[in-house]
């Protein structure tokens, strides 16, 4: 079975590990608990016939108190940068830690996804900071892992493009 | 007991000391005086920490450790007064609080401590007196610590209890690849290998990962890098409670965050929705005031033309008046209303040039004159000379006519009202005084806060508009000085602008 690491990045409380919790165990909780170090999630998924072990690294939140160590990304195929779309501070993070993507694991798939879709009405994230990261040459995947939208495409689409 | 914890202490909890447990802050002041404390103080200290005791009178080892000598002093494993070990830190947050931290006071702890030492010192085998591996490796079964040697190892020993609850059908003897048992110690084997490399003495720590279990809940893992007999060694643990404290106080620090930021975009959305109000009201105010001027201008006309308005019977031609009167009243109100709205976004500059405050005190006099007469109003000033100051004579006039308009409308038939000018302190003084009803000190307190909700009638029906002496104050302060109110009932009001 081909076995993927992928790291979910982003600024605290945006919804990692919702969305990892959602994806493996189908559940959400809305209380939020930060994430301390790392957790370690895996999943199998089936794409075309193709047996693809996940190995989902939910890394804490980067902020002042927390910074993301460049190891923690060592042999990732993919990488999620997640937006909370409700906070523009949220895309400055991600921002950083893309440009850590690329010179640690430059050769790592990444994809963004701009999480709580629900609350489309308090987005802060606008057309236009979604189509300058696309004209940057990001896939970007709105996502909810309240309503679990978009969840299982985003994986289905990072497995893809991992294999491919 | 403590509530908050200051950022740079959260930071240090979280990024220099996890895994840690039994976490005890106690903030003192630069003498060691306590302020106060967070945290399980029962696990170090036999009583409650009081505030204004010192921290040595609970803890002797910290006599004279307060303040330290650098910051942050870290004293390793201290015996504390319940006989429990802790490890002390003494970090220096500000120039007066100093925060003592205490943590790892756990049987467990001391005991993997002391195995550490016993191994680095080739000890453990004479204390058990067992046969070398058997010995390590029983010590660390009974510690629930699992054991793997250098990248592809045994697991030694006995599997401990929380291996058994994770997903992994390894068995005890069974070779493995550690870091396909757990994933996040590809991450620590960089570090691992450097010190195994560099040092044959101590540990290194890998910092916390979490695992989920079969049942699902989650299981908090540390490995330690140790040597053994110049054999390298990962030591696996379970930590049991070792988040918890760090986990409350960046749970906290994060919640306020998010609360702040909750707040500024609050704030946000406020200003935004306020500068649209601003912006329409000052794009209505400006297109009304071409069709209130042309009414008013048609009114004019025909009051002025003797022989058609003769033709009105004396009903229409005080309806005519009526017109008039209210057009240039609903004319002032718009004017005011502009101004204040491109005050309001910032829409006007202050140039302030030399100018003769007796002239524009006259030009002020002269626009009232008509207002002053129809209620036989005296007025006088007591500047008789030039005296020249830094103003902006365009906006400074408008303060001065809104002023007098104000005095005029509280002041009764036969009142008088003034402008005095003195200086005093270095200070020029412009008092506008009338002989009027005065107000009440809630209503002067407020006097100044732009849209007055319910604008008081004049001693002689006058209506207002409740913004005046808004614009009076945006004016004065755009300016830099000072306007403020001195009023009694019945006897009058000052308002007086220092410059």
């Amino acid at each position: 079975m081909i076995k993927k690491k992928v790291v979910m990045l982003g600024s605290f409380a945006v919804g990692k590990t919702s969305l990892v919790q959602q994806f493996v165990n189908s559940i959400f909780s809305e209380k939020y608990q930060t994430t301390i170090g790392v957790k370690i999630d895996q999943k199998n998924v089936n794409l075309n016939g193709q047996e693809v072990n996940l190995l989902l690294w939910d890394i804490h939140g980067n902020d002042d108190y927390q910074k993301v160590k460049p190891a923690y990304l060592m042999g990732a195929s993919g990488c999620f940068v997640v937006i909370d779309g409700t906070r523009k501070a949220s895309l400055n993070v991600a921002n950083e830690l893309i440009e850590t993507v690329n010179s640690t694991v430059p050769n790592a798939v990444v994809l963004i996804l701009i999480n709580k879709s629900d609350l489309k009405d308090e987005w802060e994230i606008d057309t236009f900071d979604i189509d300058n990261l696309k004209s940057r040459g990001f896939q970007i995947i709105e996502t909810s892992a309240k309503t679990n939208t978009g969840v299982d495409d985003a994986f289905t689409t990072l497995t893809n493009l991992m294999l491919s | 007991m403590l509530t908050n914890l200051p950022e740079e202490i959260v930071r240090y909890l979280v990024e220099e000391l996890p895994p840690f447990t039994g976490l005890l802050i106690v903030k003192t002041d630069e003498e060691g005086k306590i302020e106060g404390y967070y945290g399980q103080y029962v696990d170090y200290f036999t009583e409650e920490p009081k505030t204004g005791d010192y921290i040595h009178d609970y803890s002797p080892a910290l006599f004279s450790m307060v303040p330290p000598l650098v910051s942050p002093m870290v004293l390793n494993k201290i015996k504390s007064q319940t006989n429990n070990y802790a490890d002390i830190h003494i970090v220096d947050s500000d120039s007066d609080s100093y925060w003592v931290i205490f943590m790892d006071q756990t049987n467990e702890v001391e005991k993997i401590q002391d195995i550490l030492q016993k191994i680095n010192s080739g000890k453990l085998k004479a204390e058990t007196g067992k046969s070398e591996n058997n010995s390590l490796f029983d010590v660390f079964s009974y510690l629930q610590i699992s054991i793997v040697g250098d990248k592809i190892g045994t697991v030694v020993g006995s599997l401990p209890m929380w291996f058994r609850k994770l997903n992994t059908k390894i068995n005890e003897s069974d070779k493995v690849l550690y870091t396909e048992l757990f994933p996040y110690l590809e991450v620590f084997e960089y570090e691992a290998i450097e010190f195994w490399n560099q040092s044959k003495n101590g540990n290194l720590k890998s910092g916390i990962w979490t695992e989920t279990t079969k049942d699902g809940s989650e299981l908090v893992l540390n490995a330690y890098a140790v040597y053994y007999e110049d054999e390298k060694y990962l030591l696996i643990g379970e930590v049991e409670s070792g988040i918890d404290g760090a986990q409350t106080s960046l749970q906290m620090a994060r919640d306020q965050k998010l609360a702040y930021e909750k707040l500024e975009k609050a704030e946000r959305k406020l200003k935004t929705l306020l500068d649209y109000k601003d912006k329409f009201v000052s794009i209505v105010s400006h297109d009304l005031r071409s069709p209130v001027a042309a009414v008013l201008g048609i009114a004019e006309m025909l009051l002025n033309d003797k022989q058609e308005i003769s033709k009105l019977n004396d009903f229409n031609q005080d309806m005519l008046q009526n017109i008039k009167d209210e057009m240039l009243r609903l004319l002032d109100y718009n004017d005011k209303l502009y101004h204040w709205s491109n005050l309001e976004l910032g829409n006007f500059e202050v140039v302030k040039e030399k100018n003769n405050l007796l002239k524009i005190i006259e030009t002020a006099q002269r626009t009232a004159e008509q207002k002053m007469k129809l209620k036989n109003i005296r007025f006088s000033t007591n500047l008789k000379d030039n005296h020249f100051i830094d103003v902006d004579s365009t906006l400074f006039l408008q303060v001065m006519n809104n002023l007098m308009g104000n005095a005029i409308k509280f002041t009764p038939e036969n009142g008088s009202i003034s402008i005095d000018v003195n200086v005093k302190d270095g200070k020029t003084l412009i008092s506008v005084n009338d002989s009027g009803i005065g107000m009440p000190l809630e209503v002067s307190k407020n006097i100044f806060s732009g849209f007055a909700r319910n604008s008081s009638l004049g001693t002689g029906g006058e209506k207002g508009t409740g913004l005046g002496l808004g614009i009076v104050k945006k004016i004065i302060d755009a300016h830099n000085f000072e306007v403020f109110v001195e009023s009694e009932i019945n006897k009058g009001s000052s308002f007086i602008i220092s410059i």
